[in-house]
C-alpha cells in the first residue's frame, strides 16, 4: 500500500512540475478589442491593436467616474503577415496578444483593394479567433477609425461597432457580415462577399465631440479584392433581394412625390427562382413584405380600403427599384453577391457547370425579373392625420 | 473465460454507440462532404444497409459458438495454424486502431485548445484511466457508459439544436448531382467507422441474454446513423461549401454557436463531452484488444496484459506518425486493409463456418 | 489465582471458572478483580439468627438505582430473610418467588462481573455456589433531543441517544412488527461494546446478514468506542474516499432504511446509528424529501446534485478557465477578472488554494471553539479573511466569492462534504495544471472508481450504473410516493413490491 502511495505521489509530483505548458496567466496576456489591419507604403501590414486597459474599467467602475480617457489604448504594429505582427505586438506591449475577445476587424481601403486573401486565411486557421466578429472596411485609414470617437455606450470602442453592426436589424441600411459568413460565400473560386461599411461622417457640422463615425456603405469584394461599394439604398436593395431585411422604413411617394407616407416593414422575405426561358437564364425575384404605416400625409385618406391596395402598391414599386437598383449595381461590378448564381446552381445544376466559369459575363447580362407584394396590415393608433 | 461479468444486453445499445460515434463524428462529415458534397447522405444509407447485413454476420456467429469470442472460435473454424494467424491479425488490428484513435484525440485537444502541451501529456492521461478502467473488468466499464453516455447525447443534441439559426437549408441542395464515383467515394471512406461493429464478437459472450442481441445491435446502429445523419446536415447546412476545407467540422460548429448572446463560446463544453465520449470508445477497443491478445496467448489473468497493451498503445500513438496530415491521409490508405481486417475476417469465418456446417463437420 | 501478581507484571481477568461456595472466598475474589475500586459496593446483609444466613449484594454506585436495589432486592429479602433457611431462601430465588423482574441466577464468574459492569446486581448468598443477578441499571443520560447535525422542517425530530435500549426502543416504535429483530454482539475487549444488528426478516436478504456477523467477528481490537470505529472496521473501501456505510441520528431514517432491505447497527455509547449497504445516492437523499410533496422535494434533491457539482467543479473550471481557456468566458466577465487580477502578487491557483484552506481552517475552528469565543470568530472570519483580504491586495475577490459559494454549496450534501474534500483539492491543482483536460480526466477516474466500488455486495452508483427504472423515480428527483412500487433492486433482491396503490377515484 506504501508502495501504490509513493507511486501516486509521483506521479502528482511530476505532472505539477512539468506541466502547465500552455498556462496563460491573466497578467500576461493583453486583451484585445478590436483589431484594424492597414496596408503600409512598402507593402506590409500594419496592425492597430486595440488592447483593453483593464485596470483602469475596474476603476472607472468602482469609482464611477467616467473620464475623459477610454480604457482603451491603441498600439501599431507592423509587420510581413497577420502572424508576424501579432509577434511583434508584444515587443511593444511586454505582453501577448490575446485574440479571443476580440469584437471587430477593421480594414482599411488600400489593404482591401490590394487583397486580404492572406489575412482571412490566417484568420481561418488560428483556432483563438472566434468565427463571430464581424467584419467592417473602411475607406479611410483603419487606424483612423480606430483612434476616432464613437459614442461611448459601451465604454470599449470596439464594442461600439459591435452593437452599430447588430442594428441593421432595425434599420436595414447596413449589413452585418461576420468571419464565417464571409468565408462561406468565398468558398469558391470568383466568389463574391460584401462587407460592412465604417466611414467617418462626411460633414463636418453632423459630428459631434463624441461621435465621427457611422456605419454606411458596402465594400464589395471579389476573389477576396475590393472592388466597389454600394451605397446606403443600394445595401438596402441587397438586403431586400437576399431576404435579410428585419425591420426598416421605407419612404413611399403617394399620392404624389411631394406627400410621402412612411411604411414600416417589419417583416420581408425574397425567393429568388432561376428559370429558364428559350434557352437563355433568367431570374426571377420574389420579395414580400410586411408593414405598416408610420407617418402619413393629409392627403391619404388611410380608412378607404382602396388607399390601402394602393398604398401596396406604391411602396411594392418603390421596393422593387430599391433593389432594381443595388442588382444593377452589382451587375456593373460584376459581383453577383446576391446568390443567384447559387440558386442556378440548385435548380439547374447541369446548366450551372456550362455556365459557370463565365458566370461573370453571364450575370451581367442576364435579366432579372423583381416582382414585390407588400402587405400593410395597420395603421397604428389613428387613421387619418389632421386634415389641411 | 478470462472475464467473468455479465452485461445486461440493455446496455448492448449505448456500448455499440459508444464504440462507434465519437471519432466518427470528429472526421466522417468532411470527409464526405469532400467527396460527395450535397449526396453525402446517400453514403450513409447505403452504409446503414451494409452494416446492418455486417451485424446479422457476427451476431450469427456469436451464436453459433456461444460463449466463444473471435479469437477463439477461428481457430475452430479454420483450424488450430489458419486460425491463430487469424487471431493474430485481429489482436494487431485491435492495437493499431486504438492507436490511431488515440493519436486522433490527442491532435484534437492539441490542436485547438493547448498548443503547446506535448502530445504525451494527453496520451498517458487518456492511457492510464482506460488501463485502470480495463483492469476493473468489462462490467465497470459498462456502468462508466451508463453515465457518461446521456452526457454525451444531451450535449451533442444541445449543439444540433443551438445551431438550429445558422441553419441555412437550402445549402442541402441540389441532390443527385455527383455522378457516381463521388458517391462510391464517399461511401468508401465510412467504411472505416462503421466497420468497427466488428467489435461486438469479442464482447458479444458477455452479453447476458445473448438471443437479445440481434435486436439491441439493430437499435444501436439505426441510432448511429440517424444521429450522424443529423450532425452531417447541421454542418452542411451551417458552413455550405466551406465544410471541406474544415479539419474539425463539429468543433467549428459548436464554436461558431451564439444564441441570445448567452449560449457562446461553448467550445470548451465539448471538450469535456468529447473526452468523455473519446474515452470510453478507447476503453473499449483497449478491453478488447487486452482481453483478444490474453485469449490468444490463452493467459489466465488478463490484467498484465492490460497494462503492457496501454503502453505499446500509447507509444505507437506517438511514434507512427509525426503530423496530423499524414495520419488522415494514412486514414484514406488504410480503409483498405482495416475493411478486409475488420468486416473481411468475421464474412469469411461465416462463409467457412456454414460451409462446414453443410458439409457436416459443425 | 486471581490477584494482581506485581512481581511478573501480568494482570489476570476473569476466568470462566464456577464460584464459590463460601461467601467470603467469592467477595475476595472479586473485590480482587475490581481492584478494590471505590465504586464497586459491597453491600453485607447479615442476619444473626439461628440460620445464619449471610447475603452479600453487589453493585457499582453511578451505574445502578439506589431506590431501585432498595425497594427490589433489599427489601424482599429482608423481608424473607427471618423466616427461612439458607436453603429455602436459595430456593426461594431459585424460583424466583419474589417475582422480581429481570432476575437471573449467574454460575461464572466472568458472568458476574460483566453483569456488575453492566449495572446489574449481583446477590451472593453464602453457601451457595452461584449467584443471582438483577437489573437495576440506571444512570444520567441525554434526553432525546433533536440531532444538530440533522435538522429537518417536516419530520420527527426525534435522535437517538447514546443508551443502546433507548435506540432500540425508538427503531420498535416506529416498526412494530415481530419480524423486526436485534442481534447482539459483544466487541472490543477492553470496551465490551454491545453492537446490535437490526434487521427485519422477509425483507432483507440474509446473506447480507451473515456477511455482516462474519465481518464483525473478524474485529480484533481493545476499544470501541464509538459508531465510528465500527464503521471503519466493517467498510468495503477503506481506503476510498466515499463512504460505503452510512450512518444517522434520527429513527425515522434508519427505520426507512430497514424497511427497504438494510441492515443496522446500533452501537451502545453512540447516538450514530450506521446502515449497511449505503449508496451513492443516499447522499443527496433526505428524509424531509419524503414528508414534503414530490415537486419541491425533486427541485431539492436537483438542487443538492447541483451543489455537489459546484463544490467540485466551481474553483476547479474557474481555475482552468481562468488560466487555460480565457475564450470560454465571456468577454465583460473576462475584462472583470483580468482587472480584480491586477496587483494580486500570487497566481491564481495559489490565491485559491490559500482562500479554500482558510475556509476551512475557519469551519474546523466553528466546531472546536467554545461558545462565548464563537460570535469573534464570525466576525473575524467575514471581516479579515474576505474583506481586508481584498483591500490589501491579498487575493482577488472573485476568488473570494468563489471559495465561499463552494463553503456554503458544500454545507448543503453535509455528509459527502468530508469525503470530497480532499477531491476539491485535488480538482484544483489539476485544473491548474492542465486545464479542463486534467479536470476531465480527474472526474473519469473518480467515476471509474465509484461505479466499480460496492457496499456490502451492492454497487455503489446503483440506481444510476447498473441503471435500474424502478429505482430511477427516488434517485435524482423524488417521484410521487404512489409511483415507489419496488424495494431497491441492488439491496432488497427478493420482496420487492412493496406496496400496490389502488388508484383513487371518487365515486360520483
Amino acid at each position: 500500500m506504501a508502495k501504490k502511495l509513493m507511486k501516486l505521489i509521483a506521479l502528482f509530483v511530476i505532472i505539477s512540475l512539468t506541466g502547465c505548458w500552455d498556462k496563460k496567466e491573466l497578467d500576461e496576456i493583453a486583451i484585445l478589442s478590436g483589431v484594424g489591419i492597414d496596408q503600409t507604403e512598402d507593402e506590409k501590414l500594419s496592425l492597430t491593436m486595440q488592447v483593453v486597459l483593464h485596470r483602469d474599467m475596474k476603476i472607472q467602475a468602482q469609482s464611477g467616474l467616467r473620464g475623459e480617457d477610454r480604457p482603451t489604448q491603441n498600439i501599431i504594429v507592423e509587420g510581413d503577415s497577420l502572424i508576424d505582427a501579432n509577434r511583434n505586438f508584444s515587443l511593444q506591449s511586454g505582453r501577448k496578444g490575446f485574440w479571443s475577445h476580440v469584437g471587430t476587424f477593421v480594414i482599411g481601403e488600400e489593404l482591401a483593394k490590394a487583397g486580404i486573401g492572406d489575412i482571412i486565411d490566417v484568420l481561418e486557421r488560428d483556432h483563438e479567433i472566434r468565427r463571430r466578429t464581424y467584419l467592417l472596411v473602411t475607406r479611410s485609414k483603419a487606424r483612423d477609425i480606430m483612434d476616432a470617437n464613437v459614442i461611448n455606450l459601451e465604454a470599449i470602442q470596439s464594442y461600439n461597432f459591435n452593437d452599430m453592426v447588430e442594428t441593421y436589424r432595425t434599420n436595414a441600411k447596413t449589413i452585418s457580415i461576420d468571419l464565417q459568413k464571409y468565408i462561406t460565400m468565398m468558398s469558391e473560386k470568383n466568389a463574391s462577399a460584401f462587407m460592412t461599411g465604417i466611414n467617418f461622417i462626411n460633414d463636418p457640422e453632423k459630428t459631434t465631440k463624441c461621435n465621427a463615425l457611422e456605419l454606411r456603405d458596402t465594400g464589395i469584394f471579389k476573389n477576396h479584392k475590393l472592388i466597389g461599394w454600394f451605397d446606403v439604398m443600394q445595401t438596402r436593395g441587397l438586403l431586400w433581394t437576399r431576404g435579410e431585411v428585419e425591420e426598416c422604413i421605407v419612404k413611399v411617394e403617394y399620392p404624389y412625390a411631394e406627400s410621402c407616407v412612411f411604411i414600416e416593414i417589419y417583416r420581408a422575405g425574397s425567393k429568388i427562382k432561376p428559370v429558364i426561358e428559350d434557352n437563355k437564364i433568367k431570374i426571377v425575384v420574389e420579395l414580400s413584405a410586411q408593414g405598416k404605416v408610420a407617418q402619413s400625409n393629409p392627403k391619404t385618406d388611410l380608412t378607404k380600403a382602396e388607399t390601402i391596395e394602393k398604398l401596396n402598391e406604391a411602396s411594392a414599386k418603390t421596393i422593387k427599384e430599391e433593389a432594381l437598383k443595388a442588382i444593377k449595381k452589382g451587375q456593373e461590378l460584376r459581383a453577383d453577391v446576391f446568390g443567384f448564381g447559387d440558386s442556378v446552381y440548385r435548380k439547374y445544376p447541369e446548366t450551372w457547370e456550362s455556365i459557370k466559369d463565365n458566370w461573370d459575363d453571364v450575370f451581367r447580362t442576364i435579366t432579372i425579373e423583381v416582382n414585390t407584394k407588400v402587405t400593410l396590415k395597420r395603421t397604428g393608433l389613428i387613421t387619418n392625420c389632421l386634415k389641411d | 473465460m478470462l472475464e467473468k461479468g455479465k452485461i445486461s444486453y440493455k446496455h448492448l445499445i449505448s456500448i455499440i454507440f459508444m464504440i462507434v460515434s465519437p471519432t466518427a463524428i470528429l472526421y466522417l462529415p468532411s470527409m464526405t462532404y469532400r467527396e460527395a458534397k450535397q449526396d453525402s447522405f446517400i453514403p450513409i444509407i447505403m452504409i446503414t444497409i451494409v452494416t446492418l447485413f455486417f451485424a446479422q454476420v457476427v451476431i450469427s456467429l456469436g451464436h453459433m459458438y456461444q460463449n466463444k469470442t473471435i479469437i477463439q472460435y477461428s481457430q475452430d473454424i479454420l483450424g488450430k495454424a489458419l486460425g491463430k494467424i487469424t487471431g493474430l491479425i485481429f489482436c494487431l488490428f485491435l492495437v493499431h486502431v486504438n492507436s490511431v484513435i488515440i493519436r486522433e484525440f490527442a491532435e484534437l485537444l492539441a490542436g485547438p485548445f493547448m498548443k503547446l502541451t506535448p502530445l504525451w501529456f494527453f496520451v498517458i492521461g487518456i492511457i492510464l484511466p482506460s488501463i485502470y478502467a480495463v483492469i476493473k473488468g468489462l462490467e465497470v466499464i459498462d456502468r462508466v457508459n451508463q453515465i457518461i453516455f446521456p452526457i454525451y447525447i444531451i450535449f451533442l443534441s444541445a449543439i444540433v439544436l443551438l445551431s438550429y439559426k445558422d441553419m441555412d437549408f437550402r445549402n442541402t441542395m441540389p441532390v443527385f448531382t455527383q455522378d457516381i464515383t463521388s458517391i462510391m467515394n464517399g461511401f468508401y471512406r465510412t467504411f472505416i467507422w462503421f466497420g468497427e461493429v466488428a467489435l461486438l464478437s469479442m464482447i458479444m459472450p458477455y452479453v447476458n441474454m445473448p438471443k437479445k442481441v440481434k435486436k439491441m445491435t439493430f437499435i444501436s446502429i439505426i441510432y448511429l446513423v440517424l444521429l450522424g445523419a443529423i450532425v452531417n446536415i447541421a454542418i452542411i447546412t451551417t458552413f455550405g461549401k466551406n465544410t471541406q476545407n474544415l479539419s474539425y467540422p463539429f468543433l467549428s460548429l459548436a464554436r461558431y454557436i451564439s444564441v441570445a448572446n448567452f449560449f457562446e463560446r461553448l467550445d470548451s463544453i465539448i471538450m469535456f463531452m468529447w473526452i468523455s465520449g473519446v474515452f470510453i470508445k478507447i476503453t473499449i477497443f483497449h478491453y478488447c484488444a487486452t482481453l483478444a491478445i490474453a485469449q490468444w496467448l490463452e493467459l489466465k489473468d488478463y490484467r498484465i496484459t492490460a497494462v503492457v497493451t496501454g503502453i505499446v498503445m500509447a507509444v505507437l500513438s506517438i511514434t507512427l506518425w509525426s503530423n496530423l496530415t499524414q495520419l488522415k491521409n494514412q486514414l484514406i490508405t488504410l480503409t483498405l486493409p482495416y475493411t478486409i481486417i475488420q468486416m473481411g475476417i468475421p464474412v469469411v469465418l461465416f462463409i467457412v463456418a456454414k460451409i462446414k456446417k453443410g458439409l457436416g463437420y459443425g | 489465582m486471581t490477584q494482581y501478581d506485581k512481581n511478573s507484571r501480568k494482570y489476570q481477568d476473569a476466568k470462566h471458572e464456577k464460584l464459590f461456595k463460601d461467601i467470603d472466598e467469592n467477595v475476595q475474589t472479586i473485590k480482587a478483580l475490581f481492584r478494590n475500586s471505590f465504586d464497586v459496593l459491597f453491600q453485607e446483609i447479615n442476619i444473626v439468627n439461628e440460620n445464619k444466613l449471610k447475603a452479600v449484594i453487589i453493585f457499582i454506585n453511578g451505574l445502578t438505582s439506589k431506590s431501585s436495589i432498595e425497594s427490589n432486592v433489599v427489601k424482599p429479602l429482608l423481608a424473607h430473610i427471618n423466616t427461612t433457611s439458607k436453603e429455602a431462601l436459595i430456593d426461594l430465588l431459585d424460583k424466583n418467588e419474589l417475582m422480581l423482574t429481570d432476575f437471573t441466577p449467574c454460575d461464572y464468574l466472568d458472568q458476574t462481573i460483566e453483569a456488575i459492569l453492566v449495572g446489574r446486581t449481583i446477590i451472593l448468598i453464602d453457601g451457595c455456589d452461584y449467584a443471582f443477578e438483577m437489573d437495576t441499571s440506571h444512570w444520567k443520560e441525554r434526553d432525546v433531543t433533536e440531532p444538530n447535525a440533522e435538522s429537518v422542517v417536516r419530520g420527527p425530530r426525534e435522535g437517538f441517544t447514546e443508551n443502546m435500549i433507548t435506540n432500540t426502543a425508538l427503531i420498535r416504535r416506529k416498526i412494530k412488527t415481530p419480524r423486526l429483530t436485534f442481534e447482539s454482539l459483544k466487541i472490543g475487549k477492553l470496551t465490551q461494546t454491545q453492537v446490535i444488528i437490526a434487521s427485519i426478516e422477509g425483507v432483507t436478504n440474509n446473506n447480507l446478514i451473515k456477511e455482516m456477523k462474519i465481518r464483525l467477528s473478524r474485529i480484533d481490537t481493545d476499544s470501541v468506542l464509538d459508531a465510528g470505529y465500527i464503521e471503519q472496521f466493517i467498510e468495503d473501501e477503506p481506503f476510498s474516499l466515499f463512504p460505503t456505510v452510512g450512518f444517522s441520528e434520527k429513527p425515522d431514517v434508519i427505520a426507512s432504511k430497514l424497511l427497504e432491505g438494510r441492515i443496522a447497527l446500533i452501537v451502545d455509547g453512540s447516538p450514530d446509528v450506521l446502515s449497511v449497504p449505503h449508496l451513492f445516492i443516499e447522499t443527496i437523499q433526505s428524509s424531509e424529501d419524503y414528508y414534503t410533496r414530490p415537486w419541491y422535494a425533486s427541485f431539492i434533491r436537483l438542487l443538492r446534485l447541483l451543489s455537489l457539482i459546484i463544490v467540485l467543479y466551481f474553483p476547479s473550471v474557474y481555475i482552468a478557465a481562468q488560466t487555460y481557456h480565457q475564450e470560454m468566458l465571456p468577454t465583460q466577465l473576462f475584462i472583470t477578472m483580468a482587472a480584480s487580477k491586477e496587483g494580486v502578487p500570487f497566481p491564481a491557483v495559489i490565491e485559491l488554494l490559500i482562500m479554500s484552506v482558510l475556509f476551512e481552517i475557519l469551519k474546523e475552528a466553528g466546531v472546536r471553539m467554545p461558545k462565548p469565543i464563537g460570535l469573534a470568530v464570525n466576525i473575524v472570519g467575514a471581516l479579515v479573511l474576505g474583506e481586508a483580504a481584498v483591500e490589501a491586495g491579498l487575493v482577488s475577490s472573485p476568488i473570494v466569492m468563489i471559495t465561499a459559494l463552494a463553503g456554503i454549496a458544500g454545507f448543503t450534501i453535509y455528509p459527502l462534504n468530508d469525503s470530497i474534500t480532499f477531491l476539491r483539492f485535488a480538482f484544483i491543482i489539476l485544473g491548474a495544471v492542465s486545464g479542463l483536460f486534467g479536470i476531465t480526466i480527474g472526474s473519469i477516474f473518480v467515476l471509474i472508481h465509484l461505479v466499480s466500488i460496492r457496499s456490502f455486495g451492492a454497487p455503489y452508483m446503483s440506481p444510476l450504473a447498473p441503471r435500474n427504472k424502478n429505482g430511477l423515480i427516488d434517485s435524482i428527483i423524488r417521484g410521487p410516493l404512489w409511483m415507489m412500487n419496488h424495494r431497491p433492486r441492488a439491496i432488497g433482491w427478493k420482496n420487492n413490491r412493496k406496496q400496490r396503490i389502488h388508484k383513487l377515484k371518487y365515486k360520483k
